[in-house]
């Protein structure tokens, strides 16, 4: 997402991202990565669970997807470090439209499973362009 | 679970990391991507 921030800005995209772990590790978080949007802490996964945010199966958390993620990222010389925290929790992405109503709504399966930014970044253009 | 493509946004107030509570309605008006983190790593 962070690679196209200059998309986001332009179309007045909101992004709030949102994790279930402490506050400590969350600041952390944000210290290490320089993150520009707010992180939301939901420690209870209340908002996890309304969106259908469940736990993972193994196989899904440690499938070829995720290892090829992992060799991606290993690739752009990212450092690996050992998965703390919950790995089990899924993630997901919940686009919102300006009239307060889920516009995509996606649980992702395991941790490469994503939408595409690029289809996200369209549905917005889409919707903005459907209210003119 | 079923897609809840249609909903309203789920209701929420939650704080950000420097302590700022942040709920739905104050998108209102504007599109909003909220990223569900797995663990942080």
């Amino acid at each position: 997402m962070r690679r196209h921030e200059e998309q986001v800005e332009k179309l007045g995209l909101e992004i709030a991202v949102v994790t279930f772990e402490a506050r400590e590790r969350a600041e952390e978080y944000v210290r290490e990565t320089g993150l520009r949007w707010p992180l939301l802490i939901d420690r209870r996964r209340g908002l996890y669970s309304a969106y259908g945010m469940g736990r993972g199966r193994w196989s899904a958390i440690w499938g070829p997807a995720t290892w090829w993620v992992y060799i991606q990222l290993i690739g752009r010389g990212h450092r690996l470090k050992r998965p703390t925290g919950d790995i089990h929790q899924l993630g997901g992405d919940v686009l919102v439209d300006p009239a307060g109503r889920v516009a995509l709504h996606h649980v992702g399966k395991g941790p490469a499973d994503r939408p595409a930014i690029a289809a996200l970044l369209e549905r917005v253009r889409q919707g903005q362009r459907d209210s003119r | 679970m079923k897609s809840q493509v249609g909903s309203p946004a789920v209701a929420f107030a939650l704080a950000d990391t420097a302590g700022t509570v942040h709920r739905v309605e104050q998108f209102r008006g504007r599109w909003l991507l909220m990223v569900f983190h797995r663990h942080l790593g």
